[in-house]
């Protein structure tokens, strides 16, 4: 009876991984209060 | 000038690590058993979900190979490849050889004849053992370190970041707090990871040595070898990792690759050279059609032996292949700027692949007509200790002393070459990028790699190996994703600009 729990949880846990990926997928990431630096190293080195 | 305080990362990575080593060595079949039954708690619970996820980057991979992603530079749009495509494709070989191909290339196909044999006639079970092998070995386990290679490489060299995993995350998802704090940990799981997976080859390798060597010395039992092989290959990688060799370490693990491609031909020409050729044309047939579907297989429906087998290889390979995926992912993208993403996953997935169909077919096919044809002398011995199969099978060639010594050898500097390697990595990701990483900290990692193939060792059981190696890379199954959503997040970014 516990390994059925123990099996349904760490299932559970892949659900829900599941899930947040395609959360990630399909609504984008988290607004964030410092966006990273978007310029390439290709547009580095023309701006260079 | 006063050397810097180390970074956390690298005090916890360390201290971890040293942790495992400290257990492994006080009460190795403690943490065997642990390591055991955690992984068979996960493999029975997520088996179906490794499997989806391991075919999914298949998929993915040849997605963005035929996409017009696929255009897109590893560097500037205006970057040329830094090696000639040939010196490239050698060097994609030798980060798929390994002493793991010498140590399986006959005693892995007989290991799954002699469980298929119990289902299937004979000559289907060859086959099944044969193309099981190649599924293991396959385009799926090239498809794990291609795409981690390319989202190393890509945030790398386009994207100007470090050669961490951490990149991916604070590239993409910004440099907040928390972002930070995931990229940190993923830095952290991958050091822990490739420490274990090295120190298992290690381990490996040690168990290897020793075999070949007392069949050639004609010693007994090769357990009283263990602490000198150990010893000696410590020497061996603690010096180069002191001293940086430079040159001198790509020239022994050259070496050590002609040593294993001429051993494959020789065998090719001295043994059953047709019957061979037979079983590789009609192993890659049956490999390259139904390597998809197999790829999805959860060994459902059947009984434990079956089911124990398929966790103990396929499912094992897989998350073995996830351990070293960091490893060799940094090693493959340094070696890959220029190249265009569909050049970078066409050669790092079908090159190596195709080498693997060509060694295990050989060393296979070897087996199986031991078995099949002939007095299947090396069926027994694979049963009894899969370490002598190989020393076993050159025995029964000419000049069989001369090509176990040269096994031998090729082992020994497999190893040493790939300690060295993952030295440096392990200090460069544990120094958060610095491609030069002290000699001090590089020894202090070959101290803590060769603590954590002790412990592997006194573990004893190869099995018990791989499901400590398993563990400490579980999560892997869960980092990858993330990491192949951050670059296409990327390139659908790049795409848009």
């Amino acid at each position: 009876m516990s390994g059925q729990f123990v099996d349904t949880m760490l299932n559970v846990v892949v659900f829900a991984y599941i899930g947040f990926l395609i959360w990630l997928i399909f609504t984008g990431f988290p607004k964030t209060s410092k966006p990273a630096d978007s310029e390439t190293q290709a547009e580095r080195h023309q701006n260079e | 000038m006063k050397p810097a305080s180390p970074s956390p990362l690298l005090v916890i990575a360390l201290t971890i690590s040293a942790a495992i080593a400290a257990w492994g060595i006080v009460d190795p079949q403690g943490l065997g058993r642990l390591a055991s039954a955690a992984v068979a708690t996960q493999f029975n619970s997520r088996g179906w979900f490794i499997m989806l996820e391991v075919s999914g980057l298949l998929f993915v991979t040849l997605y963005l190979a035929l996409s017009r992603f696929g255009d897109i530079r590893l560097g500037p749009d205006e970057a040329e490849p830094e090696f000639s495509t040939p010196a490239w494709i050698a060097m994609l070989f030798a980060a798929g050889m390994g002493v793991g191909l010498l140590f399986y290339g006959a005693a892995e196909p007989l290991t799954h004849f002699e469980v298929l044999r119990q289902y299937n006639p004979d000559p289907m079970a060859a086959g099944h053992a044969l193309f099981i092998t190649y599924l293991n070995w396959g385009f799926h386990a090239w498809a794990i370190y291609a795409i981690v290679g390319l989202v190393i490489a890509y945030f790398a060299y386009r994207r100007g970041r470090t050669l961490l995993l951490s990149a991916p995350v604070t590239e993409t998802l910004g440099e907040a707090r928390w972002t930070k704090s995931l990229g940190w940990v993923f830095d952290l799981l991958s050091i822990v990871a490739i420490a274990v997976g090295l120190a298992g080859s290690l381990a490996m390798g040690v168990f290897q040595i020793q075999t070949g060597l007392a069949g050639l010395i004609g010693v007994a039992s090769p357990g009283v070898l263990t602490l000198p092989v150990f010893a000696l290959l410590c020497v061996a990688y603690i010096i180069p990792l002191r001293r940086d060799l430079g040159e001198g370490m790509s020239l022994l693990s050259n070496i050590a690759m002609l040593i294993a491609v001429g051993m494959m031909v020789y065998l090719l020409i001295l043994g059953p050279t047709s019957f061979m050729m037979d079983g590789i044309v009609s192993g890659f047939g049956r490999y390259l059609f139904g390597v998809l579907p197999a790829g999805f297989s959860t060994a459902e429906f059947f009984d434990d032996i079956i089911v124990d087998w398929f966790h103990g290889w396929t499912l094992n390979y897989m998350i073995w292949w996830l351990a070293w995926s960091p490893f060799v992912g940094i090693f493959i993208a340094r070696i890959s700027r220029g190249r265009t993403i569909r050049e970078f996953l066409v050669g790092v997935i079908v090159a190596p692949t195709l080498f693997s169909i060509l060694w295990f077919g050989i060393f296979g096919g070897l087996g199986f007509y031991d078995t099949l044809r002939q007095d299947g002398t090396l069926s027994a011995v694979n049963a009894e200790n899969l370490d002598a199969t190989t020393f076993a099978l050159l025995a029964k060639f000419p000049l069989g002393g001369v090509t176990q010594i040269a096994t031998v050898l090729a082992a020994f500097l497999f190893v040493v070459t790939s300690v060295v390697s993952a030295g440096f990595t392990l200090a460069m990701i544990g120094t958060g990028g610095d491609e030069n990483p002290s000699p001090r900290i590089r020894t202090i990692w070959g101290i803590i790699l060769g603590a954590l193939g002790l412990a592997m060792i006194l573990v004893g059981d190869i099995s018990v190996v791989r499901s400590i190696i398993a563990l400490s890379a579980m999560a892997f199954v869960f980092i990858v994703p993330i990491l192949v959503i951050c670059l296409f997040k990327s390139l659908s970014r790049e795409d848009r600009t």
